[in-house]
């Protein structure tokens, strides 16, 4: 078990550490000098040349990589060109109000998901089967975004249910937090959602068709328990992977449902930088983003090895 | 099948199914579209693709009116027998805006994967075939992509691009392929195992003649379903990106930006001016899914045969 951590430790640090360099490199490539962004059009040839210089600009592409990197792993990621503040401080403002989302999503993506799933599988052709695949279809069609403007259309506009959009932090008024949560949350957590019940249903259904499951029916448990204690143990294994998969594409699609909902978070902050062509923000942000999908991912194969001890040996 | 077959005499009819059947032995691709025209999911893939082809080929013709143009008096109004789908809160046709959206989201998606799927391939089918140092650098590139979920990646490369249609489809399609290579390398590994190829090889051939001619022919279905299904992925994300003024400007008329000048309306009544871009969308999704589907059914093992 050890040298499998260490080794899957190492190889999550590898890739964050080329995924930081190739951003670093692709935001080289912006045309237009960041100098001139900062300063502003009017800036004397002499302060343009100040800013260079105090930004590194002038140092060599490797230097000035090992310095953004020791800064960025000290929290330090840079003055944004557009912003007037720093990557590090807007970043961490950001960080709660799509922290929240996010979570409040990947719970709704569980709760839904997994047991939906379940039913479905033990099931085909049941009710909750029908269900999910209502649910798959209309997700398939109805992108995140979309389903949140719908939703922001039939539960706020026309019946009036919840506020439309903006957020309230969840410290002030939980109740109220929650109520501006409800509609974004979906939104972020449906099409996930769907995905994991789709996959739990065929890990069930392949479950309930082993041989060990036929042994325990077979010497006269309850199904019940056939059900609880030997299938969905087993069943269950591989979900912790696609679950931890999912995380990463419910943050990128946290991007554009944050807009829809006109809530502040990461996802108005880096469609700035793209506008605005903030490079430094976008690489502070795009590496902070890679490092949680990484470290998400690494723990999702650490977990499975403690489930799964075959892993551990590939 | 022959079961069903049988079960429809016609005259003349004979001679049709024997020249379909050569065909069918002749080329596997025209196996596999007569399989997915059998399935039902195939069947409704194909005829909501072909009406949309053909809107997006002949927007000019089929359209009434031009996608920008302002009719006097004709602000935010409902369904009628002249705007079949309403019209906008500039006074512009929907239907016409609609028919030229799906050629701007047909063409993107479809231009995604003409950049991204030949790249993604040949990299995915050189890792795998030769392995060794190719595949370890490969293999790094690959996850190294693939670190960025989603949309993520358009973000990256926008960034630099600038906005519009075309760099959306670009970016689009630099986001294919690390799709296509870790798809390509996994078949790879899989076929090049295979004894046909072991005996390409003793006869001499060359890896770029075994790979074009003996594999790649072997490793298609998946890499065409996967292409169906990023299809979908591109559509979505165009709209997401137009939506969030990232793609084409205004009045260019793409799905996102629509989706985006209805939502103030809502409060307004003006449920079709949301209604007409969701549709649509939500149809060209589904077929996409569909075909994927089809085709997986038309080309396993496993499933077909039955």
């Amino acid at each position: 078990m050890g040298s499998f951590l260490i080794r899957r430790f190492a190889q999550g640090v590898v890739t964050v550490l080329l995924a930081s360099i190739l951003v670093f490199l692709v935001m080289r490539l912006i045309p237009g000098d960041p100098a001139l962004l900062l300063v502003g059009q009017d800036a004397s040839a002499e302060d343009i040349e100040q800013v260079r210089e105090r930004l590194g600009l002038k140092e060599p592409l490797v230097k000035q990589y090992v310095d953004w990197l020791s800064g960025a792993v000290r929290g330090d990621f840079g003055p944004s060109f557009t912003k007037g503040a720093e990557v590090g401080s807007l970043m961490t403002v950001a960080l709660v109000p799509s922290a929240e989302l996010a979570i409040a999503g990947y719970l709704f993506v569980l709760v839904v998901g997994i047991p939906l799933g379940i039913f479905a599988g033990l099931r085909p052709g049941g009710a909750p089967d029908y269900a999910a695949t209502g649910f798959t279809m209309f997700t398939l069609g109805i992108p995140n975004f979309v389903l949140g403007i719908i939703l922001i259309w039939v539960l706020a506009v026309e019946l009036s249910l919840l506020p439309i959009t903006g957020r309230v932090a969840i410290t002030e008024d939980p109740l109220e937090a929650l109520k501006f949560l409800v509609m974004p949350m979906i939104a972020v957590g449906a099409g996930t959602a769907a995905i994991l019940a789709r996959f739990v249903r065929a890990s069930i259904m392949e479950t309930l068709n082993q041989d060990y499951v036929r042994t325990a029916r077979a010497k006269g448990l309850r199904e019940r328990t056939v059900v609880l204690r030997h299938a969905m143990r087993n069943a269950l294994i591989p979900v912790i992977t696609v679950a931890a998969l999912q995380i990463g594409f419910l943050i990128s699609g946290a991007v554009i449902v944050e807009v829809v909902f006109a809530r502040p978070g990461f996802g108005s902050l880096i469609i700035d930088g793209v506008i605005g062509r903030d490079y430094q923000l976008i690489q502070g942000m795009l590496t902070v983003l890679v490092t949680v999908f990484v470290v998400v991912n690494t723990l999702a194969d650490v977990a499975y090895g403690f489930v799964d001890p075959r892993i551990r040996v590939q | 099948m022959a079961e069903a077959d049988r079960t429809r005499p016609a005259i003349g009819d004979e001679h049709l199914r024997a020249r379909v059947l050569r065909w069918r032995q002749q080329s596997q691709w025209f196996d596999v579209a007569y399989r997915v025209a059998r399935e039902r999911r195939g069947q409704i893939a194909i005829v909501i693709l072909g009406v949309f082809l053909v809107c997006a080929i002949f927007a000019g013709q089929i359209a009434p009116y031009e996608y920008a143009e302002q009719i006097r008096g004709a602000r935010l109004l409902s369904p009628s027998w002249t705007h079949p789908f309403g019209t906008d809160e500039i006074s512009r046709d929907l239907f016409s805006r609609v028919v030229y959206g799906i050629r701007i989201s047909l063409s993107v998606s479809a231009g995604a994967i003409a950049i991204g799927m030949p790249i993604g391939v040949a990299i995915g089918y050189a890792a795998g075939y030769f392995g060794r140092w190719t595949d370890a650098v490969a293999m790094r590139f690959i996850d190294t992509m693939l670190a960025f979920p989603g949309i993520l990646t358009a973000l990256v490369v926008l960034a630099v691009l600038g906005t519009g249609t075309r760099e959306v489809a670009i970016t689009l399609g630099i986001g294919a392929i690390p799709v296509f290579a870790r798809l390509a390398r996994g078949q790879m590994l899989q076929e090049k195992e295979r004894d046909y190829v072991m005996a390409a090889r003793t006869l001499g051939a060359r890896p770029i003649r075994i790979i074009m001619r003996h594999i790649a022919i072997n490793t298609l279905p998946p890499l065409m379903i996967q292409a169906a299904l990023y299809m979908a992925f591109a559509v979505i994300a165009e709209a997401s990106l137009s939506f969030l003024g990232l793609g084409a400007a205004p009045p260019t008329p793409t799905i996102g930006l629509i989706l985006n000048a209805a939502r103030p309306f809502l409060t307004l009544g003006a449920w079709w001016f949301l209604l007409t871009p969701i549709a649509a969308l939500a149809l060209l999704l589904i077929a996409l899914n569909f075909l994927a589907d089809a085709i997986l059914e038309a080309t396993s093992p496993y499933v077909r045969n039955k």
